[in-house]
């Protein structure tokens, strides 16, 4: 009996795919260098990369303070809304009258483009970081809220009995039972809210703060120093790339018991 | 007891004495589980009142530990954190006695090895003992079990009524047990309600009088066949149909 074997013809190299992304990605990196230095694209709008680069390496140490600022801003709005928005999401998930009776309200937010909301912000608490911090509250809380909502209503009869039968006091049958129970779609809605906060407190930046790094985008573009334009908002995107990595682990930690 | 606008029992007089077994059987819609859920306190009575040594019942509480069905695990938590759900609420002991009462109950029902396992991680079997050692941790006056063996396969169900036994043997607890098979009433309990059409109510109270522990060649005695036939026909005229009841 003759004994097959089959050869697969291999290339002398081969690529991988996270090869092939990185090179995707080189290209138009490339392509802007290029198109910058050699004067096609004024440098006015489109500095040459390497110098975007750089200046927002040094960034950080040129405007420590914007960066802290914004810092807490955010983090003060995170917190808002997350404690906020599950706190309310449960209570309109429990309570049928509080949810008909706010229901109007929660569709308003919804529907309605936060940033109106800018101006009178302005006018209520004046320039400073009051105005993006609660203009991050309020791009994000909803989602928060909404799922939350959704998923406290969707917690099993069964489980709720359960928490009844054996004793679970006031504030003992949300905290041990309902909000576990319903923890895969608060998390669902974190993940979203999070990332309309950073917005929101970017935006609040670009209007009313004296400081930030939404501010700096603002400030160096009316100075046309596009480099530090560039800059800033490679930064935002840093941040918005950290926290939504952050999150996404913490929704996998809190899933792992979920039967299949 | 009425739900909405549709009435569910009606003139239901029924009298359990401490350290009694007694089953439920009936047909689906007959109010079996209105009832228990009744004297669980999840539900209140329209009119009409229930107690338990002398008191009216207010609301459900750790006294009248339920055993659910299937999905009333946490499962968010393991199998130790679950049983300690019994007692924790209660604050009738410190942590680290809740921990080992909990690591008993645990024992008694044959899981030690799982203690610190995830409820999808097992079978349905286990997990109903989970659930069994979690309303016994909480030392209820009675044992309230709605039909508690009925999602698992006919031979684990046989298992866990044994196990069952064999641990009530231990504390001899008022049990009220619910469920749809008359084989399983009669292996379990010295007393069988048998409940009919909705609004019938009760349609017989039945003595088991079979000797205990109850082992398997109970269900050769005549005794048992007698009552199997009993029961079957009586839920059969209650359902009107005529022919043999569809009971397991």
């Amino acid at each position: 009996m003759a004994d097959v074997t089959a050869t697969a013809k291999t290339a002398p190299w081969t690529i991988s795919r996270t090869g092939v992304k990185l090179l995707g990605m080189m290209v138009p990196l490339l392509i802007w260098e290029v198109a910058s230095r050699s004067g096609l694209v004024n440098s006015v709008f489109l500095p040459p990369l390497t110098r975007a680069l750089l200046s927002a390496l040094v960034l950080p140490v040129e405007s420590p303070l914007d960066f802290l600022t914004t810092g807490a801003e955010i983090l003060v709005a995170l917190i808002v809304t997350g404690l906020g928005g599950v706190a309310i999401g449960v209570v309109l998930g429990r309570n049928e009258t509080i949810d008909a009776l706010l229901g109007g309200l929660i569709w308003f937010l919804y529907a309605a483009p936060v940033v109106v909301f800018t101006t009178l912000f302005i006018v209520l608490f004046g320039v400073g970081p009051t105005v993006p911090i609660c203009l991050g509250i309020l791009s994000g809380i909803i989602f928060v809220i909404a799922s939350t909502r959704d998923g406290v209503r969707e917690v099993g009869a069964e489980l709720i009995n359960v928490g009844r039968v054996f004793g679970a006091r006031r504030l003992e049958l949300p905290l041990k039972i309902i909000i576990p129970a319903a923890i895969p779609m608060i998390m669902a809605g974190l993940r979203v809210g999070v990332g309309r906060v950073l917005v929101g407190v970017i935006v609040g930046e670009f209007f009313a703060a004296g400081s930030g790094i939404g501010y700096l985008i603002v400030k160096y573009g009316n100075d046309l120093d596009s480099a530090r334009v560039y800059a800033s908002v490679l930064w935002v995107i840093v941040v918005s790339l950290v926290l939504n990595f952050v999150f996404a682990r913490i929704e996998r930690s809190f899933v792992t018991w979920r039967a299949v | 007891m009425a739900f909405a606008s549709r009435v569910v029992l009606s003139d239901l007089n029924l009298d359990i004495a401490d350290g009694d077994f007694i089953t439920i059987v009936g047909l689906s819609g007959c109010g079996k589980t209105t009832l228990l859920n009744l004297v669980a306190g999840l539900l209140q009575p329209t009119s009409g009142t229930i107690t338990v040594d002398g008191a009216p019942i207010k609301g459900p509480g750790p006294a009248r530990a339920v055993v659910f069905q299937d999905a009333a695990l946490l499962p968010w938590r393991t199998v130790l954190r679950n049983v300690e759900l019994g007692l924790e609420m209660q604050r009738r002991y410190p942590k680290d006695e809740v921990r080992e009462r909990a690591l008993r109950h645990i024992e008694m029902v044959g899981l030690k090895e799982f203690a610190n396992d995830y409820p999808h991680q097992l079978s349905g079997g286990m997990r109903q003992r989970v659930n069994l050692a979690r309303a016994l941790v909480a030392e209820p006056d009675v044992l309230l079990m709605d039909e508690p063996f009925a999602a698992l396969d006919a031979h684990t169900r046989e298992t866990m009524g044994d196990e069952l036994l064999r641990i009530w043997q231990q504390s001899r607890k008022t049990v009220l047990f619910i469920t749809h098979s008359a084989d399983e009433a009669i292996m379990l309990s010295d007393r069988i309600i048998a409940m009919g059409k909705p609004l019938h109510g009760i349609i017989a109270d039945l003595k088991v009088g079979l000797p205990r522990p109850r082992s398997v060649e109970i269900r050769g005695m005549p005794r048992f066949a007698e009552l199997s036939l009993q029961i079957r026909s009586l839920l059969a005229q209650a359902s009107g149909s005529g022919k043999g009841a569809s009971q397991p």
